[in-house]
């Protein structure tokens, strides 16, 4: 797993949303090591193999399937305040629209290369070299 | 939750140093937890990023809030008004992960004893492993080992 591609970890089941005109979802779960910022496209919907033991979860998880979608991201929600970017380890909810959304289910990571998370800009070299020193604590 | 459930300790796994992402700095405001499994994972992840630690913490010496996140129910949380590096200044405990990790092996909680950097398996296991969480004379016990007291 890359990273500094744009990760969000599906934690909840995934929920229409009314926020738009157009149909969208709300998918709760956290943030990997790259920020996630509105206008941020998802490319991928990752499933994993389930873990048999305590040991399989101290490698990266088993791919097992690894669907394509085309998810931008378009309301990011956390500790109660409507916000720009969702920052690395940081737990919210996100507001999708466009396709694929029906191969997202709690338990499966979206994924987006490095290269289309910059959404609204490039990423600076701070962010870049801060990318990998960052824990998933806030 | 109300403040008169609220235990009397919490706990933070982090690295050492580490001063928090952005948000919480500008906010004002660190994540905790009421149950020091949770705290521990944290920590274990965090050994990617440093001297990973756990941080105990008196809630009699800070504001609460509770925490209406998304994840707050699975991993625990509670918000502390106070940016990461005052808070961890004040823990009135800290012990390594390694510690945290012998403490709960010793109680019969086996955790994994590294995760990868990415968040991902931090994140499915602290969901799929949900019910792995300690109980109120569990989390004394706990307090016990790692040489805190509700007499202190």
């Amino acid at each position: 797993m890359n990273d500094t591609a744009a990760e969000f970890a599906v934690v909840g089941d995934v929920e229409d949303s009314r926020l738009f005109d157009e149909a969208s979802w709300t998918v709760s779960g956290r943030c990997g090591n790259s920020p996630i910022r509105v206008g941020d496209r998802f490319d991928f919907a990752v499933r994993f193999k389930e873990p048999e033991s305590l040991a399989d979860f101290e490698n990266d998880p088993v791919e097992i399937a690894r669907d394509p979608v085309s998810l931008t991201v378009r309301h990011i929600r956390a500790y109660e305040r409507d916000r720009e970017f969702l920052d690395r380890g940081m737990t919210g909810s996100l507001v999708l629209t466009g396709a694929g959304a029906d191969k997202v289910s709690a338990g499966c990571a979206l994924l987006a290369p490095s290269s289309s998370s910059a959404g609204n800009g490039a990423r600076s070299q701070r962010e870049i070299t801060e990318t990998a020193r960052s824990p998933a604590v806030t | 939750m109300a403040s008169n459930e609220l235990p009397r300790f919490l706990y933070r796994g982090t690295t050492r140093g580490w001063p928090g992402n952005d948000a919480s700095r500008e906010e004002n405001r660190t994540c905790a937890t009421t149950d020091p499994l949770v705290a521990t994972v944290f920590a274990v992840h965090c050994r990617h990023f440093g001297a990973a630690v756990l941080h105990v913490f008196d809630t009699r010496d800070y504001e609460i809030v509770e925490s209406t996140n998304c994840l707050a129910n699975i991993e625990a949380e509670v918000l502390v008004k106070s940016n990461p590096l005052d808070f961890a200044a004040a823990a009135v405990r800290t012990i390594d992960v390694d510690e945290a990790i012998e403490i709960l092996d010793a109680m019969g909680f086996e955790i994994p004893n590294r995760l990868p950097a990415s968040a991902v398996q931090l994140t499915r296991f602290l969901q799929i492993e949900r019910d792995r969480r300690l109980q109120p004379d569990q989390i004394a016990e706990f307090n016990r080992r790692c040489g805190v007291s509700d007499d202190e």
